[in-house]
C-alpha cells in the first residue's frame, strides 16, 4: 500500500455540506428553545463556539493518517479510563449523575470522547487478528473484546448515565456483528441484557400498580432470585465439565445459556439497586406513557403533542407553543427533535430523517468500499455510534423508543456531545477521502 | 462481511422508514388532535364576570350592592416546597391560613398548578400584600365580587339572594344560558328578576406557559353588566315595619292606592341573606332549616289566613249591591244567634243596629242575618270579582291564591252539602275562606278607588347605570275595575273611617298626620288568635292601602292596627318611628276626651 498525500478536494461534498446543515438547524433550533430561559438563553451561543471548534479541530482529523490513530490508540482509551475516574471522584453531580468535570466556565463530558476512543481502541484490537478468522470468532475473544467494553460501560454505569452505557454496548453488539465476533455469544449477549433489566422494571411496575402481597414478597425479595442463579451457574458449569468430555456442540451452548441466565440475574439484583427509580419508571412509561402522567410520562406525552401539532409545514421558527412556553422537557438537548418536528413540520424532520438516512448508507457502503481493515472497523464503531443514538433519540421524542436520555448526534446541544460526533464524522470523511489515495 | 452490511443497510431504511410512518401520522393523520392538545396546554378560556346589576328603592337607598372579595393563590413553579417556604411564611405573616396543609398539598399537585392560600374582604390586607409582592413571586391574586345586603333581614324576602344554582334548576336553566357553578337568584327579587340582573358574561382568552404563569390575557368578549331594579319600596318604612313586627310572625304590606306601587312587604320571622353569601356555619344553618316558624316562608303573599271581621266589609259590599239589605236594614243583636239547634255567638251586645254601626262595631249578629239572606253561589262570585282567590300577578315568585269555597267543593270534599252554618261562618270572615294578606290589602285599594285597583309591583323601573337610562319603566296597571254603585262604596268607606274614629280601632287606629279609615279583624285559630288590620288614607284622597297581619297574637285593634298607624304617620309626617309613636301618644290623649264627652268607652272592643 502505497500512501499519497490526503488531497483536500477529494472530500465527500455531500457529507460535508450534510453536516453544515445539520449545525445550521441545530443553532437555531437551540436558540428557539431557550430564547424564554433566562439560564440558557446563552446555549445557542456555546453551540456555534462548539461547531467552529470542532470544524477546526476536526479539519486536523480530517487530515491526518489514520494508522498514527490507529498507533495511539490504546493511549487514547487509556486516558479516556482515567477521565472516567475522574469523573467519578471530582465530577459535578447535576441532577443525580455525576457526568461532568469542571474546568472553569465550561465543563466536558468524558463518557461521550470515551465512545470514540473505545471505538478506535477496538478496531485495532480486532484488527490484530484480521487474518485470523476462527480466533476472532472464538469465546476467548469475545470476552476479551467483552471485557474491554465492560471496563468503561461500568464506570459510565456508576455515574450514573444509563443512556451512555447502553450506547457503548450496541457500538460493541455493531462492531461484533460486523468484525464475525462469535455470534451465538452475542445472541446471548442481547438475552442476558433483557434479564439484566427485566427485574428492576417488574418491581418498579408493581410499585405503581396493586398487588397481592404475596406476589410482593416473591418478587421483592432478593433471596429466591440468588438461589435460582446459584442453582443455574452451578448446574451450568457442571454441565460445561460434561462438555469438555463429550466435545459436544449443544452441550457447550446449554451449559452457556444456563450460566449467562444466572449470571445476568445477579446482574439484574445489581440493576435494581444501582438504577434510580425514575429511570426504571423511564423505561416503564415507554410501555405506557400514562402510567406516570405528570412524572416521566409528561415528557413523552408532550413532546408527541410537540411533534404532532407540527403538522405538515409546522408552526414556523419561534411559533411553536410547545417548546415556547416550556410544555417541552429539555428541549435543547433530548428533546431538541420535538421542537423541529413542532416549528418544522413533517417536512423538516423527513428531511432530517433522510439526511441521517444518507450517513447511515454512506457510511456502510463506506465499509465497503475501504480496504484498510482497521478503517472498517472504525467506520463499523462510528456507524454503531451514530445510527443507535440517533434511532434512540428520535424514537423517543415519537414515542417509539423509551426515555433513555441520549443526545441526537449534531442537534442536542452539549459541547463533548457535539465535539465527539464532529470527530467522528470528521474521521469518515477521512476515511472516504483516503480511497482515491490507496485504491 | 458484505451481506451484513447490505443487511445493515436494509435495517437503516427499514427503522427509517417506520419512522418516517410515524411522524406521518403524528403530524399529518392526527394533526388536528394534536394540535387542539397543544392549544389546550397554553390557551384557557376564563369568564369574564360581569358585575350583577344592583336594587335601589324609590329614594336610591341601596339594598343590594357588589363588594369586592380577593381569593389569594400561591403557584407551583418548584419541585419541593423547600424551596419556597420562606415566600409562604411572608405570606402567612400577611394574611392567616393553615400553612401546614398548604405545604403538604404543594407536594401533591402538579407544577404550574394554583393552590388556594385565603380570601379576604379587607382593602388594607390586599393593599399590603401587593405592595410587597417581590418578595413572594409565586403569589397570585384574582379579584372578584360578592353580594351584600345592607339591609340584612329586613328585607330577607323581599329581596331574596344569591345562591349557586343546583343540578335540578340547571336542567331547567342550561337552556337560557346558565352554566354550572353560576350564581342564581334563589328568593324574591333577586329570583324574579334573575334574567335582567345578572348581565352577560365575558371571555377572555389566557396564554399560560408550562409553570402556569400567564403570558398574556386577551379579551375576546368584555362582560355586559347586569341590569339595575329602581323599586317601589321605602327602606325606611320597610324597616320600621320589620322592627315592629319583630318577635311575631307576620306581614306588612304597604301599597300605593293610585299606581299599585309597593312601598312595604315585610315578613317575619327572617333571616340574614348575607349568612348565604358568606357562608355560614352549620349550627346557623340547622337553626335556620328546623325553625318550625318557617323562616323562609314570604308571608304577605304566600301564607293564607281566615279573613276574619276584615272580611265583613266585603260582605257588606256584596248585601248592598245584590240589594239583599239597604242602608236602613237593620238587625237585633242581643248576643247570641239561633239557627236551628246551633248558637252563634256576638263579642257584643249591640241592639238593633243597621249596617253602618254593624261594621263600626264589628257586629256578628248583623252579618249572621246578612248571611241567611244570601246564597253561597252569590257570595263565592263576588268574592272573585273582588280579587279573593285569583293571583294578582305581583312581581315576586310564589304568591298564593287563597281560597273561596263553594257548595260543589264542600260536596266534593266532605262529601255533605253547604249548610246555612257555613255561610254564618263565612260571613263573618272565618270557616273555609282563606286570603293572602296581599289580596286583603288589594281589595282594601278597590274600596279606596271605589271600585278600580292597580296591579301590585315592586319594581318600577329597569335601569342601566353605565349608561344612565332606563330600560324599562312599569306603568300602572289596573288590575281589577269593578262596577259596583258609588254609594256602595261610600257606605263603607265612612264606616271603616268610624271603625278608626270611633270603633273597634278607636285605640289602636289613632293617627296624628292623616285621617285614615279601616277595619280590624281577629281570627279564631288554634291558640292565640291571628290580629288583622286592613286600612287606607287619607280619608279624603286615598293614597296609601297598608295591610297588617300578625299571627297568634292578639286583637286586630290592638297588635295589628297599631303598626298601620305609626307607618301612615312616619310617611305623612316623615317622621322617625320613635316621633311617630309618641306623637300617636299625644293624638289618642286628645281623642280619648272626645270620646270620653261622646259617652264612649275609651277602649278598643272586638
Amino acid at each position: 500500500m502505497k500512501e499519497k498525500k490526503l488531497n483536500i478536494a477529494h472530500i465527500d461534498y455531500l457529507l460535508f455540506a450534510i453536516l453544515l446543515i445539520l449545525l445550521v438547524i441545530s443553532v437555531l433550533f437551540i436558540y428557539s428553545g431557550t430564547k424564554n430561559i433566562p439560564s440558557l438563553k446563552t446555549r445557542y451561543l456555546m453551540q456555534i463556539i462548539y461547531a467552529s471548534v470542532g470544524i477546526l479541530g476536526g479539519i486536523f482529523v480530517l487530515l491526518i493518517d489514520i494508522k498514527k490513530i490507529q498507533d495511539i490508540s490504546e493511549f487514547l482509551y487509556l486516558f479516556g479510563i482515567l477521565m472516567l475516574i475522574a469523573t467519578l471522584l471530582i465530577g459535578t453531580r447535576v441532577r443525580g449523575s455525576k457526568s461532568w468535570i469542571k474546568f472553569g466556565f465550561f465543563s466536558i463530558q468524558p463518557s461521550e470522547f470515551m465512545k470514540l476512543f473505545y471505538i478506535l481502541f477496538v478496531a485495532k484490537i480486532i484488527t490484530l487478528y484480521q487474518n485470523d478468522e476462527k480466533y476472532r470468532s472464538s469465546v476467548k475473544f469475545f470476552i476479551i473484546v467483552g471485557l474491554v467494553t465492560a471496563l468503561p460501560a461500568i464506570l459510565i454505569l456508576l455515574q450514573p448515565d444509563f443512556g451512555s452505557t447502553f450506547i457503548l454496548v450496541l457500538i460493541f453488539l455493531t462492531i461484533a456483528f460486523l468484525a464475525n465476533l462469535n455470534i451465538e455469544l452475542l445472541i446471548l449477549t442481547v438475552i442476558m441484557g433483557v434479564f439484566v433489566f427485566s427485574l428492576p422494571l417488574l418491581r418498579v411496575y408493581l410499585k405503581l400498580i396493586d398487588t397481592t402481597v404475596f406476589i410482593k414478597n416473591l418478587v421483592f425479595s432478593n433471596k429466591y432470585f440468588l438461589i435460582i442463579s446459584a442453582l443455574m451457574t452451578i448446574v451450568g458449569v457442571i454441565i460445561l465439565l460434561i462438555s469438555t468430555q463429550v466435545e459436544s456442540k449443544t452441550v457447550m451452548r446449554i451449559s452457556f445459556i444456563l450460566i449467562g441466565i444466572g449470571i445476568s440475574i445477579v446482574l439484574s439484583i445489581l440493576a435494581d439497586k444501582i438504577l434510580a427509580d425514575y429511570q426504571k419508571k423511564r423505561l416503564l412509561v415507554f410501555i405506557n406513557p400514562e402510567l406516570d402522567k405528570l412524572g416521566s410520562g409528561y415528557n413523552i406525552i408532550q413532546s408527541k403533542i410537540a411533534i404532532g401539532a407540527g403538522g405538515l409545514f409546522g408552526k414556523g421558527l419561534f411559533r411553536g407553543t410547545q417548546s415556547q412556553f416550556g410544555f417541552l422537557p429539555e428541549r435543547s438537548t433530548d428533546f431538541i427533535f420535538s421542537i423541529i418536528g413542532e416549528e418544522g413540520g413533517f417536512i423538516l424532520s423527513f428531511l432530517i430523517l433522510i439526511i441521517y438516512g444518507t450517513i447511515f448508507v454512506k457510511i456502510l457502503t463506506l465499509i465497503r468500499i475501504t480496504s484498510s481493515f482497521y478503517n472498517k472497523m472504525v467506520l463499523a464503531g462510528i456507524f454503531g455510534y451514530f445510527f443507535n443514538q440517533s434511532i434512540l433519540n428520535i424514537g423517543m421524542t415519537i414515542g417509539l423508543m423509551p426515555i433513555t436520555g441520549v443526545p441526537l448526534p449534531f442537534l442536542s446541544s452539549g459541547g463533548s456531545s457535539l465535539l465527539t460526533s464532529i470527530f467522528a464524522y470528521m474521521l469518515v470523511l477521512n476515511i472516504s477521502m483516503k480511497r482515491y489515495s490507496s485504491v | 462481511m458484505e451481506n451484513k452490511i447490505t443487511f445493515l443497510i436494509i435495517l437503516s431504511i427499514f427503522v427509517l422508514f417506520v419512522f418516517s410512518a410515524r411522524l406521518f401520522n403524528l403530524q399529518i393523520i392526527s394533526n388536528y388532535n394534536y394540535l387542539i392538545s397543544s392549544i389546550r396546554n397554553v390557551e384557557m378560556y376564563q369568564p369574564i364576570e360581569p358585575l350583577r346589576g344592583l336594587i335601589i328603592d324609590r329614594n336610591n337607598d341601596i339594598l343590594a350592592s357588589n363588594k369586592p372579595v380577593w381569593k389569594i393563590y400561591f403557584v407551583k413553579t418548584k419541585k419541593d416546597v423547600s424551596e419556597v417556604e420562606d415566600q409562604l411564611a411572608t405570606i402567612n405573616n400577611i394574611i392567616s391560613f393553615n400553612i401546614d396543609d398548604i405545604k403538604q398539598k404543594y407536594q401533591t399537585v402538579s407544577r404550574g398548578e394554583r393552590i388556594f392560600l385565603a380570601q379576604t374582604y379587607d382593602e388594607k390586607q390586599i393593599a399590603k400584600l401587593y405592595e410587597q409582592n417581590f418578595l413572594y413571586p409565586d403569589i397570585r391574586f384574582e379579584d372578584l365580587s360578592y353580594r351584600y345586603y345592607p339591609y340584612s333581614d329586613s328585607m330577607f324576602h323581599l329581596i331574596g339572594y344569591l345562591g349557586q344554582i343546583t343540578p335540578t334548576e340547571l336542567i331547567f336553566l342550561s337552556k337560557k344560558g346558565y352554566k354550572p357553578n353560576d350564581l342564581l337568584g334563589k328568593l324574591g327579587l333577586e329570583k324574579q328578576y334573575d334574567e335582567y340582573l345578572k348581565g352577560k358574561k365575558g371571555k377572555m382568552a389566557i396564554r399560560t406557559n408550562a409553570l402556569g404563569e400567564v403570558i398574556e390575557n386577551n379579551v375576546i368578549d368584555e362582560p355586559e353588566n347586569g341590569l339595575s331594579l329602581k323599586l317601589s319600596i321605602d327602606s325606611r318604612l320597610q324597616q320600621a315595619a320589620y322592627d315592629m313586627l319583630k318577635g311575631y310572625r307576620g306581614s306588612v304590606i304597604v301599597s300605593n292606592a293610585k299606581t299599585g306601587e309597593i312601598l312595604v312587604l315585610a315578613s317575619s320571622p327572617s333571616i340574614d341573606p348575607n349568612l348565604f353569601i358568606k357562608g355560614m356555619s352549620s349550627e346557623q344553618f340547622s337553626q335556620i332549616n328546623n325553625n318550625p316558624d318557617n323562616p323562609f316562608l314570604c308571608r304577605p303573599i304566600a301564607a293564607e289566613y281566615p279573613p276574619a271581621s276584615t272580611f265583613k266589609i266585603f260582605m257588606s259590599v256584596i248585601g248592598l249591591d245584590s240589594k239583599v239589605i239597604d242602608t236602613n236594614t237593620k238587625f237585633y243583636c242581643n248576643h247570641t244567634f239561633q239557627l236551628g239547634d246551633r248558637e252563634f255567638k256576638c263579642l257584643g251586645r249591640h241592639g238593633t243596629i243597621n249596617i253602618e254601626k254593624a261594621i263600626v262595631e264589628s257586629c256578628n249578629i248583623f252579618f249572621y242575618n246578612l248571611a241567611l239572606k244570601t246564597s253561597i253561589s252569590t257570595i263565592n262570585q263576588y268574592s272573585r270579582i273582588l280579587g279573593f282567590g285569583n293571583l294578582s300577578g305581583i312581581d315576586l315568585p310564589g304568591e298564593a291564591k287563597g281560597f273561596i269555597p263553594s257548595n260543589e267543593w264542600k260536596i266534593n270534599k266532605y262529601n255533605e252539602p253547604w249548610f246555612d252554618g257555613d255561610t254564618l261562618n263565612l260571613a263573618i270572615g272565618q270557616g273555609y275562606l282563606l286570603v293572602t294578606p296581599l289580596q286583603m290589602n288589594l281589595a282594601t285599594m278597590l274600596i279606596a278607588n271605589e271600585g278600580t285597583n292597580y296591579v301590585p309591583h315592586i319594581v318600577d323601573e329597569i335601569v342601566d347605570i353605565n349608561k344612565g337610562k332606563t330600560v324599562l319603566q312599569l306603568a300602572p296597571k289596573v288590575l281589577n275595575k269593578v262596577s259596583i254603585g258609588e254609594w256602595v262604596w261610600k257606605v263603607i268607606k265612612q264606616a271603616m273611617k268610624k271603625v278608626v274614629d270611633e270603633g273597634t280601632a278607636r285605640y289602636g287606629g289613632t293617627t296624628a298626620e292623616v285621617e285614615i279609615a279601616g277595619k280590624t279583624g281577629t281570627a279564631q285559630t288554634f291558640g292565640n288568635t291571628h290580629a288583622w288590620f286592613t286600612a287606607f288614607g287619607p280619608y279624603d284622597d286615598p293614597e296609601l292601602v297598608i295591610t297588617v297581619m300578625v299571627e297568634n297574637s292578639g286583637y286586630g285593634a290592638s297588635i295589628a292596627a297599631p303598626i298601620a298607624s305609626v307607618l301612615f304617620d312616619m310617611y305623612y309626617g316623615n317622621k322617625s318611628m320613635e316621633k311617630a309613636k309618641a306623637d300617636i301618644q299625644q293624638a289618642w290623649y286628645k281623642k280619648y276626651l272626645k270620646l270620653i264627652s261622646k259617652g264612649l268607652s275609651p277602649h278598643d272592643e272586638e
